[in-house]
């Protein structure tokens, strides 16, 4: 808490102590691109937030001292992301919500991308490590799951986990390497990484089809029965997701998911006791991307079509967002940071086109007073019996 | 034909040394990758595309030209420059003892912002803007050099001279190294060292916004996504030149344009990102301090 | 018999010679002090062993086998346990959960055991748990097994990592400055644990500026300086020594 607020003290400073002038430069800043009006409404706008925030500020510091009301945020406040993953799990089971076949649409959308968050939470949640490509490995997943159900024809689960291995396989690769790089670096390898297999996509148009993608999917089925009603579909992700959901916690709290914590808190500390850092991080990594590529046979089945529009930099960046705002580390907020990203938004259609502007801010504002997500602390558990 | 590619390669190389400047002097001091700069780059295309359409709806441009250039680009930098100096301010600064991918994501969700903030102004199609004064060429043993090639290219070199001198030479150069070399001691030493960042900020957004300008100068064309794919390939010249050395990444700017520009001619365009990133793979792989920088061992 | 052998180290950085021709021999069951001034290559020396820094020459035998350059997982994984100066603890985590990790390299099952949470992942799992737990006990951290680290005081931090290190089950164990920032009695009883950790059959090897412990508990001495050794031997021997008492009490005026 006593960090915390060290942090953010400054950057309250700045933006309180001279309101006006901040509240005119940035409509000055913004004042070519929006054109007058816009600019000046958000003087007054920004000036209104900067003073009122200024004054609540002067009113509140007395509040925080009541133990009463701190204790019960406090109480609140550490359950939070498994209140939200009860409340996405009570979403998909409340057969009223089934009756509309876009809320079945979106939450075996919200599903789908809670696998994506939870692969992605071991790699940068758990380990700590800094992946900016995540949506390569769903592209490899989808392709994969793709090109084999139509040019091979074999059934739903064959295709879906060849193309989680191949997809763990192509993580492994691209961290054998990569690995040896310092966080940032890395960060950058894995974005690099994406690019590229973007513009292959794009380009190799042989097997791909370029930009105009694949399509003609066949959705899976199970014992002959095809499942392409939208709600057994969703019964499918469900089932996936929940198995998922506890695999990754079995191995989350077992000794390996310990030394991806250990290597995440401190690496030197972990190989002083130990750890093979370079092995757990190459684990991590093809251990994430399985469910990537697991997440994208599921995507590439659903849609029926895929291309290489759905695979860009902002997708890496919107799950990374989920993992981030579920609380790095956490399970749970994993998945209710994937229903809370994909949901919103579709409830509120207005705000489509934001969403994007939304997330930016999200993500800012999230490192800048909330590092630990909505769940607010680490949530990494240790398994003790007996 | 090869020359013509080594020209186009090098004009190419100093936008890109102009942008890599940026992270490289950044990633000096705080250790720290400017996710965002590429979007200030972006912004600086737009940005001279506005004012320059602005001060031709009012007349300048055809009454005086060379006033209305003039004045364009110097509204540009100064925008920039206000850019640079706000996001260091109110995303980075806060951050600056928290943990390494705190700014980072932070920087992430700065350009995502921008992006999207100019894309919803702005329109997400491409915005065309031509100058007929920039028409016309010089040829040289058959190759083609536009005017606007010739300014670009004089132009760098110029800047380049200018900030080596400004950084070896002057008394804010000298503190930027030195906090550069040590935060601590130089703030002991009476360095203000959030100013020498600041001010590092606003020269690396000044370079990026002389970046844009060119660059929407001369393709005349700008979209709101320029800056992501722009930023990444800076960074690998920075990076190839060894991050945190100025003329490191110039050199590696230059050398990126060049491959980009050759491989585009004798490869295949359609792969034409493909080879910086490749380059950027490679070098992390096998130099990673890059062509210029030292290792440095691990502090346990 | 000795457990840890070191002949004519040496490790330079950028031309700058941090060790200079370091040999040493640690008896096994012993306990072995590293003294000497500040910036004298103390932890130079125990990066070296433990695989943190790679050693310009020489080489480093533990139980008569080469284990110069090798990683430090490795090393740490055949018995040789450490502390750092500045103290390394998971400070976010518990400290039954630090001292899980500590475990690992006893951990005794895969991936797919992990998933499948046979029998035999439980009972590692809770032996390793119990494990942990005793030797939270016998250095009288017990009560504060589910306090995250980073809230204990600094005294038992230093402590925490030491018990973290034992968790390893380490033959040979390396102690950077274990009562750097602890006062007199803390200290005291710091010399209690250390000789209850001998009793355990483990080696110590411990660089320390207290002059109480060094002398309280050691068997060798070592000293060093300049990153040359200036002299070995008991306490009675070093404390007598002309050479050491120029280099050290020139500086540190009268510890002894």
């Amino acid at each position: 808490m006593s960090v915390e607020t060290k942090r953010i003290k400054p950057l309250l400073q700045n933006i309180f102590s001279r309101p006006l002038f901040n509240a005119l430069l940035l409509s000055l800043l913004v004042l070519p691109f929006t054109g007058p009006k816009t600019a000046v409404l958000l003087l007054f706008a920004s000036l209104l937030l900067l003073l009122s925030a200024k004054l609540s500020r002067k009113l509140s510091s007395g509040f925080t001292h009541i133990k009463g009301i701190s204790s019960l945020i406090s109480l609140i406040s550490r359950y939070r992301s498994q209140m939200l993953f009860l409340l996405a799990l009570l979403l998909c089971i409340t057969p009223v919500l089934h009756n509309s076949p876009y809320t079945v649409d979106v939450l075996t959308l919200c599903l789908i991308y809670s696998i994506l968050a939870l692969g992605l939470n071991v790699i940068v949640g758990m380990t700590g490590l800094l992946h900016l490509g995540f949506a390569a490995f769903y592209a490899i997943g989808a392709y994969t799951y793709a090109l084999f159900s139509i040019n091979v024809g074999i059934s739903f689960w064959l295709a879906a986990t060849l193309s989680a291995i191949i997809a763990a396989l192509s993580g492994f690769i691209l961290a054998f390497p990569a690995l040896r790089l310092k966080g940032d670096y890395l960060a950058i390898v894995t974005l690099g990484f994406g690019e590229i297999l973007r513009i292959i996509l794009n380009n190799w148009k042989e097997v791909t089809n370029g930009p105009n993608g694949i399509s003609k999917i066949p959705p899976p089925s199970i014992f002959g029965y095809s499942l392409d009603n939208l709600g057994h579909f969703f019964y499918l992700s469900l089932a996936v997701a929940i198995l998922v959901f506890v695999v990754i916690g079995r191995v989350e709290q077992s000794a390996i998911g310990r030394a991806w914590v250990a290597i995440r808190e401190d690496e030197i500390a972990a190989s002083s006791l130990g750890i093979d850092v370079t092995r757990y991080k190459l684990m991590s990594f093809a251990f994430g991307s399985f469910w990537a590529g697991l997440a994208g046979a599921l995507f590439a089945s659903k849609m029926g079509f895929i291309s290489p529009e759905s695979f860009t930099f902002l997708e890496s960046a919107l799950i990374l967002c989920m993992v981030i705002l579920g609380g790095l580390g956490s399970r749970y907020g994993a998945v209710a940071g994937a229903f809370i990203l994909i949901g919103i938004p579709e409830l509120l259609r207005d705000v489509q086109t934001y969403r994007m502007l939304f997330l930016g801010i999200t993500l800012i504002i999230l490192m800048l007073f909330m590092p630990g997500g909505i769940g607010g602390k680490r949530a990494v558990s240790v398994y003790i019996k007996g | 034909m090869i020359l013509q590619q080594i020209i186009n390669g090098l004009t190419l190389g100093s936008v890109y040394s102009l942008i890599a400047l940026g992270y490289t002097m950044v990633y000096g001091i705080l250790e720290f990758i400017n996710f965002a700069h590429g979007e200030i780059y972006m912004l600086g295309a737009y940005l001279g595309i506005i004012f320059l359409a602005f001060f031709t709806a009012i007349g300048l441009t055809t009454s005086n030209l060379w006033l209305s250039l003039v004045l364009t680009s110097l509204l540009t930098i100064a925008f920039c420059a206000c850019y640079g100096f706000f996001i260091e301010r109110f995303a980075y600064k806060p951050l600056r003892d928290a943990p390494r991918l705190s700014p980072l994501i932070s920087a992430i969700g700065v350009s995502i912002f921008l992006q999207n903030f100019v894309m919803l102004t702005q329109g997400a199609t491409d915005l065309v803007f031509r100058i007929d004064a920039f028409e016309g060429s010089i040829n040289l043993y058959g190759a083609q050099i536009t005017y606007f090639q010739a300014v670009i290219l004089g132009s760098c070199f110029l800047i380049m001279i200018g900030l080596s001198l400004f950084v070896n030479k002057t008394s804010i150069g000298k503190a930027m190294r030195a906090t550069a070399q040590d935060k601590v001691m130089a703030s002991l030493l009476g360095i203000n060292v959030d100013l020498v960042i600041s001010i590092t900020f606003v020269i690396g957004a000044s370079l990026a916004a002389v970046a844009g300008l060119m660059v929407a100068g001369y393709y005349g064309i700008v979209n709101y996504h320029i800056g992501y794919i722009a930023g990444l390939k800076a960074f690998t010249a920075a990076v190839l030149g060894g991050i945190g050395s100025i003329s490191g990444a110039m050199m590696g700017g230059m050398a990126l344009g060049l491959v980009e520009s050759l491989g585009a001619a004798y490869i295949s365009s359609d792969y034409k990102d493909v080879y910086a990133f490749l380059m950027l793979l490679l070098i992390l792989l096998i130099r990673p301090q890059g062509i210029m920088g030292r290792r440095i061992e691990q502090k346990v | 018999m000795s457990i840890l052998k070191v002949e004519n180290l040496s490790k330079s950085f950028d031309g700058l010679r941090a060790l200079k021709d370091i040999t040493l021999s640690i008896k096994q069951g012993a306990i072995a002090s590293i003294i000497g001034p500040n910036g004298a290559g103390k932890t130079t020396l125990f990066n070296c062993l433990t695989g943190f820094s790679k050693p310009s020459s020489g080489a480093v035998f533990y139980k008569g086998r080469e284990i110069t350059g090798m990683s430090p997982h490795k090393i740490a994984g055949i018995g040789i346990a450490r502390t750092f100066q500045n103290i390394r603890l998971f400070g976010a985590l518990s400290v039954i959960e630090n001292m899980l990790i500590g475990c690992h390299i006893s951990k005794g099952y895969g991936f797919f055991s992990a998933l499948m949470r046979g029998r035999r992942f439980s009972s590692l799992e809770k032996s390793n748990f119990h494990r942990s737990m005793g030797i939270l006990d016998m250095l009288e951290l017990s009560k504060y097994a589910k306090h995250l680290a980073s809230s204990l005081p600094y005294g038992l931090q230093r402590r925490l990592e030491i018990a973290r290190a034992m968790a390893m089950n380490p033959k040979l164990l390396l102690l950077d400055e274990p009562s750097a920032g602890m006062n007199p009695s803390e200290t005291l009883e710091l010399m209690r644990q250390l000789i209850r950790l001998r009793e355990e059959g483990v080696t110590l090897l411990i660089i320390e500026h207290d002059m109480t412990l060094v002398m309280g508990l050691s068997e060798q001495i070592t000293v060093l300086n300049y990153g040359t050794k200036i002299a070995e031997g008991t306490p009675d021997q070093i404390r007598n020594n002309s050479e050491v008492i120029e280099a050290y009490l020139g500086s540190a005026n009268g510890q002894f």
